[in-house]
């Protein structure tokens, strides 16, 4: 996949460039919007088994092997249900929000290094590209909020934006520091800068800042405040049913898989096999997909530190968040961006 | 944020009278938020009329009424006895304390001063159950407290704990909520003839402290969550003994009372136990307490089970003048106030009877109707998140507030 419009120049010969281009566009964006939904969709169920495990109960297991069917049986049960529009919400805005946090959300997969080869792009400016929609996104949850005419929305939305504008900004810094390493922005130049030395050693502080932003950016708990169920209902989320509620549920489950996929591939070495110094055979033994593997058991374990959180950690109220976000998190995020600058400049690091 | 540092500046910072009124704000800015009757941390069919400067809660009037059964006009029409299931649909957390207060109000009336109704074994017996029934409430309340804070796991641990507990009052009566166990003159049935009853009763509580260490072990060193419970809904020892407050809440702002210990009924005279009390006077003392109560409970349990094994317990477990079709002929005639410690508080029966079939009047003080009261003293000031926790901390069943 790493270049879909030759690869398809080659299959349809003498069609021109442009169209080419446009297959590989379409093509491409259902690749990725599957995968993201898809994930999304097993993360629910995965959710589940944990939080079962962990409350010392079995979860679904009923449909399918293990009842690893059952996120097929919610999402045909969810699409089945009524789509309920609230009398006076604002049209645009409600109908819009789900869609803005669903689109962006899946944009900012596409340059992300599945392994050496595949991966959907790896633009000069990746790294960007994905901050810059993952900042976007929240705005979804303001339509949401503001749209549903539902005052508990409309504070789930406000909470997303004041969540979002106090963890946006260590959350840069954060990933600032590894570019400052790397010296590019491109996600594969990240993951292959890795090698040998993965940036959780020099970036430690770092990247502990960027989990715990990541975190409060995708809403997950400890700070799901823009859902918090036992204040808000269900948030921006209260007045969305059927299948409108189940996008933008699993937007929440993909995310989960995205903060992981970025905490593995800024932090823990993208698809760079461990030990490969030693053991050589760790980094070839699947063939072509052995990075692919590597890649998906780092997040997946990462998307299981983040359940484990989920699952134990009650919710910080929004006082004691945005303090521990601008009097802790973000002077520390400063220090280890200037700290690390320092390093880069005396030779120290990259 | 202007309109919030108002809010916050009009607040005393210690307690005093001041806080009794509504804080006086300019109206333009706040938001007036329903929360319920449907709403997932109201417990039940509480309305929350919450007057919002921003997430701080201006002013809070607790709604209730959506979950009125007239349990206590019901009682006017039917025999003293058949009242006694309805008990249990009051508080259903803790049907054997609602069991407990009405029957011994009626005994009252039943009984004269020299005239024991109910035997030494049926006395164990029920406190067995009511501790037990205490021990199941008060690990229910930990969960679904929990649950408030944004925690989902604790639930299940508590649960763990209170499916056991209930499994032996299943055995004891047949029923894992709604127990209707108690009679005028005793209980309606005996400790199970199965001979691996109590031993299996004794293993449990036994291992029933190391589970709550466990619990504290989970919850106390969690940072998050003692930030959270630290200092939210505050009550002074003066505003809870103004307000009447009962119960754990009370202990909890440092006020040694209980009623097994003030005024003891049943054969709580005989039993060694504390009285667990905190300093805290928040949600964080509440939890505490809590805790040292489940201890409390398993310690009264244990001396129980031990008396009842050790010595031969004169008695049967119900009263002959009151068994079988007798029950249903119970007149009682006079008036009669009982009160026992439940664990949401004190909870008080008054009866009155003109010796008929049906009582002409039932009244039940409800733990959790007068400590709910309390609800917009702890709120105003605080947060949205501090509102559910103050909730949460009381302890409130819908059912035990509206009756």
């Amino acid at each position: 996949m790493a270049s879909l419009t030759s690869f398809i120049d080659q299959i349809l010969p003498g069609t021109p460039h442009w169209l080419d281009a446009t297959i590989a566009a379409v093509l491409g964006s259902v690749i990725v919007f599957t995968v993201v939904l898809t994930i999304g969709g097993l993360f629910t169920f995965v959710f589940r088994r944990i939080f079962a495990r962990m409350g010392n109960r079995s979860g679904p297991n009923r449909v399918g092997p293990n009842g690893w069917f059952q996120f097929l049986a919610d999402g045909l049960k969810l699409i089945s249900k009524e789509d309920v529009r609230p009398a006076r919400a604002d049209r645009l805005a409600w109908g819009l929000a789900a869609y803005v946090a669903v689109a962006f959300t899946v944009v900012a997969w596409a340059p992300i290094p599945w392994s050496e080869d595949i991966y959907f792009t790896n633009i000069g400016t990746g790294v960007l590209f994905i901050l810059a929609l993952s900042a976007v996104a929240p705005l979804g949850e303001m339509l949401a909020g503001w749209g549903s005419n539902n005052k508990y929305s409309l504070y789930g939305g406000i909470r997303a934006a004041a969540l979002d504008v106090s963890y946006e900004i260590p959350l840069l810094f954060a990933v600032g520091s590894v570019i400052l390493i790397t010296g590019s922005l491109a996600t594969q130049d990240i993951v292959t800068e890795q090698a040998g030395l993965w940036f959780i050693v020099p970036q430690l502080l770092g990247f502990v800042i960027f989990f715990i932003t990541g975190l409060a950016k995708a809403g997950l708990v400890p700070t799901d405040l823009a859902e918090a169920e036992s204040e808000l209902v269900a948030g921006f989320t209260t007045e969305y049913s059927g299948m409108r509620f189940g996008m933008l549920f699993v937007v929440l489950f993909s995310n989960v898989f995205f903060i992981s996929a970025l905490t593995t591939m800024l932090y823990l070495g993208g698809w760079q096999a461990p030990f490969v110094e030693w053991v050589p055979f760790l980094g070839g033994f699947l063939g072509p997909v052995t990075g692919l593997f590597w890649f998906v058991l780092k997040a997946g374990l990462v998307s299981f530190v983040v359940f484990w959180v989920w699952t134990t950690l009650p919710r910080v109220r929004v006082d004691q968040y945005l303090n521990v976000a601008w009097k802790i998190i973000l002077p520390l995020s400063i220090l280890n961006f200037v700290g690390t600058a320092v390093m880069v400049r005396t030779g120290v690091l990259g | 944020m202007v309109g919030a540092r108002d809010v916050r500046d009009q607040i005393p910072a210690t307690f005093d009278a001041g806080r009794l009124k509504t804080v006086k704000v300019d109206d333009r800015h706040l938001m007036e938020l329903n929360m319920g009757p449907q709403h997932p941390s109201t417990h039940g069919v509480l309305r929350l009329k919450v007057k919002l400067d921003g997430e701080i809660v201006v002013d809070v009037e607790p709604i209730i009424g959506y979950l009125h059964r007239s349990s206590e006009k019901l009682a006017e029409n039917m025999n003293w006895v058949k009242f006694i299931p309805l008990t249990d649909r009051m508080d259903y957390l803790s049907a054997m304390h609602n069991n407990h207060g009405y029957v011994l109000a009626v005994e009252q009336l039943l009984g004269g001063p020299d005239e024991q109704v109910v035997s030494e074994r049926a006395e164990h017996i029920r406190v067995f159950a009511a501790e037990m029934s205490r021990l199941c409430n008060h690990l229910f309340w930990m969960g679904t407290f929990m649950l408030d804070m944004g925690a989902l796991t604790p639930l299940f641990y508590a649960l763990r704990e209170r499916e056991t507990a209930l499994g032996f009052l299943e055995e004891l009566c047949g029923a894992r909520l709604t127990f209707n166990y108690f009679r005028f003159g005793g209980v309606k049935f005996d400790l199970p003839d199965d001979p691996t009853y109590l031993p299996r009763v004794k293993t449990f509580l036994a291992d029933m402290p190391s589970k709550v260490d466990e619990y504290q072990r989970l919850l106390k060193r969690n940072d998050i969550l003692v930030g959270r419970l630290r200092g939210t809904g505050p009550l002074s020892r003066d505003e809870v003994l103004d307000w009447g407050i009962t119960g754990p809440m009370l202990r909890a702002s440092g006020v040694a009372h209980d009623l097994r210990k003030v005024a003891p009924y049943s054969i709580y005279k005989e039993l060694d136990f504390d009285v667990p009390t905190a300093t805290e006077s928040d949600c964080y003392g509440r939890l505490v307490v809590r805790w040292a109560e489940m201890v409390q409970s398993v310690r009264i349990v244990q001396q129980v089970i031990d008396r009842i094994e050790k010595r031969d317990l004169e008695g049967l477990h119900l009263n002959p003048d009151y068994a079988g079709g007798k029950i249903l002929r119970v007149k009682a005639k006079g008036e009669a106030y009982s009160r026992i410690e439940h664990p949401k508080g004190e909870y008080g029966c008054h009866v009155i009877g003109d010796g008929k079939l049906q009582p002409i009047r039932v009244k039940v003080r409800a733990p959790s109707f007068a400590n709910l009261q309390v609800l917009p003293i702890m709120a105003r000031g605080q947060k949205i998140a501090d509102l559910i926790a103050s909730l949460g901390s009381i302890d409130i069943v819908l059912g035990d507030v509206d009756r």
